[in-house]
């Protein structure tokens, strides 16, 4: 994708402030901490115009090389000694929605409590899926066998359900 | 895990169905069918649904905007590290123009940027703020030079210094030199050529040395004389040791004096630059140095410098010199290289 000859400063800032909200998700569900995910999600930005400064294009899919340059930095990097941050902190970053929607803050709390007891491969694989992502496009920005991820999705949402309703939750029997 | 009948889906496999994901053999209808024949199964995939909406209602970014104070920080970091000025985002007819004020233009762009200025009040605008941009530039870096100022060291040294002499009408007599004028210490001395240089000796003697070397024939009316003149290249080089005009395709020798003699087509304020450049022709070779030949007739030969010499350095393979020419109503730059070794 090459730059339009209209390209300006806050015409870029606008494609990257647009990717945030997906690129945050996912930042925290690796870092676990929304300072760091900020953080790592600015880095990145930043490591992504320096090279367009160069080049001048964009990457055909900016989104997924974005996601896939996070990963990479946070496998790099490794995890900083923060204190762990809730899944639901992470909305000081984001403006109000839409304030008629009701919400149970108290709901909301037992969710992310539920989700933050997931394993780190949950975390990342069931931010994607929540944002859209089919499991063939996981499979190219993780590198996981389809199988892989599909069975991770099942597992993961089961864990879930059982942080979430405790032993209240009915099984099937095999 | 499995649902019963070994050919009933997994649920992994209708998990994977609930996230829109083909599985072979499941449909939205068999599982309708197969939930309302098992009750248990019903209520799985149903659970199953409601976790997957939880999370994904928990974890998606849809529709979410961030804060202004977190687009600040992108645009304020785009700003940082991406230089969006250059060459490819200003407007090709803003580029010629502002080249067009600097004479960097050949014939062809000149009539289109003429055109430009002339049709679009946008355009004049730009030639204007340019020129002006220019001017005032260059009055903070150079100061104006007198028409009798020297030129500076870099030419200075290579001058052969000719001690007082005295110009007669815009011409240096080819007489005087030869008279051996040169080390002659008194300022105040009357030039010996001024009291014998007639018409004949100086002007036509000169003039047919010019006109000689452009094969052209000259007639006895001063009129096509001036029109002949007009007719020349606006800049020739005058070779001193040989009084003769370079020629077109001839090279400049090194270390042989030489004089800047123009032919103004039109009367005007007259420019030269003057560059050299030890690089081959055609490599690129910016435009020189400026100086200022003041007011300048058509039909008469203006030389420069006017009392000395200029000469270029065995090293140097080529020179460039722009000739710009304007008045109230025109202006036109001429460019020529000229090059430099033995013939």
């Amino acid at each position: 994708m090459t730059m339009d000859s209209q390209v300006t400063h806050e015409g870029i800032a606008s494609v990257l402030t647009n990717l945030m909200p997906k690129l945050l998700r996912f930042a925290v569900s690796l870092t676990k901490n929304k300072d760091d995910a900020h953080d790592l999600v600015m880095d990145i930005f930043s490591k992504f115009l320096e090279r367009f400064n160069e080049k001048k294009e964009f990457p055909d899919n900016l989104e997924a090389y974005l996601i896939v340059s996070i990963r990479n930095r946070f496998r790099d990097q490794g995890r900083r000694n923060r204190k762990q941050t809730s899944f639901d902190e992470i909305d000081d970053f984001f403006e109000p929605v839409d304030d008629t929607i009701p919400s149970d803050p108290f709901m909301k709390k037992r969710i992310a409590n539920a989700f933050g007891k997931l394993t780190d491969n949950c975390h990342e694989i069931l931010t994607l899926i929540a944002n859209g992502y089919k499991y063939s496009e996981i499979k190219e920005l993780t590198g996981k066998p389809i199988n892989t991820i599909k069975s991770s999705v099942f597992k993961c949402r089961e864990k879930f359900s059982t942080h979430l309703y405790g032993s209240e939750r009915r099984h099937l029997g095999k | 895990m499995s649902n019963g009948d070994a050919d009933d889906p997994s649920l992994e496999e209708i998990s994977a169905f609930l996230d829109g994901e083909t599985v072979t053999g499941l449909t939205s209808e068999k599982l309708e069918s197969l939930s309302e024949s098992n009750p248990e199964l019903y209520q799985k995939v149903a659970e199953m649904h409601s976790v997957k909406l939880t999370l994904d209602n928990f974890l998606s970014a849809k529709n979410l905007t961030v804060t202004n104070e977190i687009k600040e920080k992108v645009l304020s970091l785009v700003k940082d590290k991406v230089s969006l000025d250059d060459d490819e985002l200003i407007d090709e007819d803003e580029l010629l123009v502002s080249s067009y004020v600097d004479g960097e233009v050949s014939a062809e762009e000149a009539i289109e940027a003429e055109k430009l200025i002339a049709e679009s009040d946008y355009y004049r605008s730009i030639y204007e703020a340019h020129s002006d941009a220019k001017n005032k530039v260059a009055s903070l870096i150079k100061q104006k030079k007198p028409k009798s100022q020297l030129l500076p060291n870099r030419f200075v040294e290579r001058f052969l210094p000719l001690a007082a002499v005295f110009v007669f009408g815009a011409f240096i007599s080819p007489f005087i030199l030869n008279q051996n004028f040169l080390g002659n210490n008194n300022p105040g001395m009357t030039l010996r050529g001024t009291s014998t240089i007639t018409e004949d000796n100086t002007v036509n003697k000169y003039r047919g040395m010019v006109y000689q070397n452009f094969s052209d024939t000259i007639g006895d009316n001063s009129t096509e004389k001036t029109d002949k003149l007009s007719s020349l290249d606006p800049v020739s080089i005058y070779l001193i040791e040989t009084q003769s005009v370079l020629m077109p395709g001839q090279l400049l020798a090194p270390k042989k004096n030489f004089q800047f003699v123009f032919s103004p087509p039109y009367s005007g304020e007259g420019k030269i630059f003057i560059n050299v450049s030890k690089n081959e022709f055609p490599s690129p070779l910016s435009i020189g140095e400026e100086y200022l030949l003041g007011q300048i007739k058509k039909g008469e030969l203006t030389t420069f410098p006017v009392s000395q010499e200029l000469n270029v350095d065995i090293e140097d393979k080529q020179m460039r010199i722009d000739f710009e020419l304007e008045n109230g109503s025109q202006r036109s730059v001429f460019t020529q290289y000229i090059r430099i070794g033995k013939n």
